[in-house]
């Protein structure tokens, strides 16, 4: 058992980032993404038996995924901590410490920061679904077919699910068009 | 034109190379032929790549695992637990106080010692009508409660199954009169209780039922 825990976690030490991101950004809230994070690896070791080969990531980010609908849920019942908390003007707050860089300049650690939280702020204003999906997409870079497993869903449902999330989070994104990449700030720009 | 929720779809999918060749040669040329289609698809496009660019947060600790942590999580669950615990102390404090009592008849001990430890007593007694009050009133309400949702929950089934509303309300009333009768038998109770330990005391019980 203590050898295989140990193996164990050498593969969480390689999949944690990658697992930890997927979370916080489903569920928008750092305490929240860190309990669905280890929720999920609790689970994933349990059900180690489970796994029937094909991409490792792809199992665990369906468990992972799993975790934070949970955690979501949870939350959502105890509404005393807000899911998206606000800072006192009604911006949607996000801790700076995880972004720290140290080798980075602080105007590109700024712009950084900036750019997370922008796209972080249109992900909220997602339904649930579409935001995992999106996220498991076009951030965690899944195709089509393995997201369809992640979620448990048709290919049909997460065509329509990315496509209306898309379309959503492009409008929202027009509104943070000066903290984008130089390339990218045509967003919106009808040719 | 407005863009239709379908083409927003074929548009996506076009965009991840997900289309067949058919469908794909189809829009590639209704995309050629409509600007507004080439707007869109600029505009999914821009989204795509900003999404692409999202950083990657750093982890706030590890999440390796302990032995412990997954010792933890096949405990059984904490209501439980909780329970049977509250079940042991209040056997624990009743016998402690049966004993107690019980111990002082026996001795023919009087109820006017000096008077530090009658008010002691006296105060003891009061926190003990307190506590005891406390988890019966409590238990009652929350009893009251779970028996008012059960009835409403049987009301509703009994509409939803086409049943006269007046048998609901009948099954309500005869419930709500059990209730009654089980809050007014609780408070003789813990009144009688008092009296023969202790006529001086005065018992704190707050509500009279009706």
């Amino acid at each position: 058992m203590a050898g295989d825990l140990d193996s164990f976690n050498q593969i969480i030490l390689t999949y944690q980032t990658q697992v930890y991101n997927q979370a916080y950004r489903i569920i928008g809230e750092p305490d929240a993404a860190a309990d669905a994070t280890q929720e999920a690896f609790i689970s994933s070791f349990e059900k180690l038996h489970t796994y029937r080969g094909g991409s490792f990531k792809s199992w665990l980010l369906r468990i992972v995924s799993n975790a934070c609908y949970d955690e979501y849920r949870r939350r959502k019942r105890q509404p005393v901590v807000p899911l998206f908390p606000e800072s006192d003007d009604g911006e949607e707050m996000e801790s700076a410490a995880w972004l720290e860089d140290t080798q980075e300049k602080p105007e590109e650690f700024l712009q950084r920061k900036e750019l997370s939280q922008a796209i972080q702020t249109c992900l909220n204003r997602l339904e649930y679904d579409f935001r995992t999906i999106v996220v498991l997409v076009d951030i965690q870079g899944m195709d089509y077919s393995s997201a369809a497993k992640i979620i448990d869903s048709p290919l049909g449902t997460v065509k329509s699910r990315l496509a209306r999330a898309r379309k959503s989070l492009k409008d929202c994104l027009k509104g943070f068009k000066e903290l984008l990449p130089i390339e990218l700030r045509h967003l919106g720009e009808v040719s | 034109m407005k863009i239709s929720d379908r083409e927003w779809i074929q548009l996506s999918s076009y965009l991840d190379g997900e289309l067949n060749p058919k469908e794909e040669n189809l829009l590639e040329k209704r995309i050629q032929r409509n600007p507004e289609l080439q707007s869109a698809l600029k505009e999914l496009q821009t989204a795509k790549r900003v999404l692409k660019l999202t950083p990657q947060i750093s982890i706030p600790r590890n999440f390796t695992l302990t032995p412990a942590m997954l010792g933890i999580k096949n405990r059984p669950p904490a209501g439980r637990g909780y329970r049977l615990a509250a079940v042991a102390l209040s056997c624990l404090f009743i016998g402690v106080v049966v004993l107690d009592f019980g111990s002082l008849l026996l001795l023919g001990g009087s109820f006017a010692p000096s008077a530090p430890k009658e008010m002691m007593f006296e105060a003891v007694s009061e926190s003990a009508a307190d506590s005891m009050e406390e988890p019966a009133l409590i238990a009652a309400g929350e009893e009251a409660e779970a028996d008012r949702a059960a009835v409403e929950v049987e009301a509703d089934l009994t509409q939803e199954e086409g049943a006269p509303a007046v048998a609901a309300e009948a099954v309500e009333e005869a419930e709500a009169v059990g209730m009654a009768e089980t809050e007014e038998k609780i408070y003789k109770q813990e009144l009688s209780v008092f009296s023969s330990t202790c006529p001086s005391c005065v018992p704190r019980i707050c509500i009279k039922p009706t």
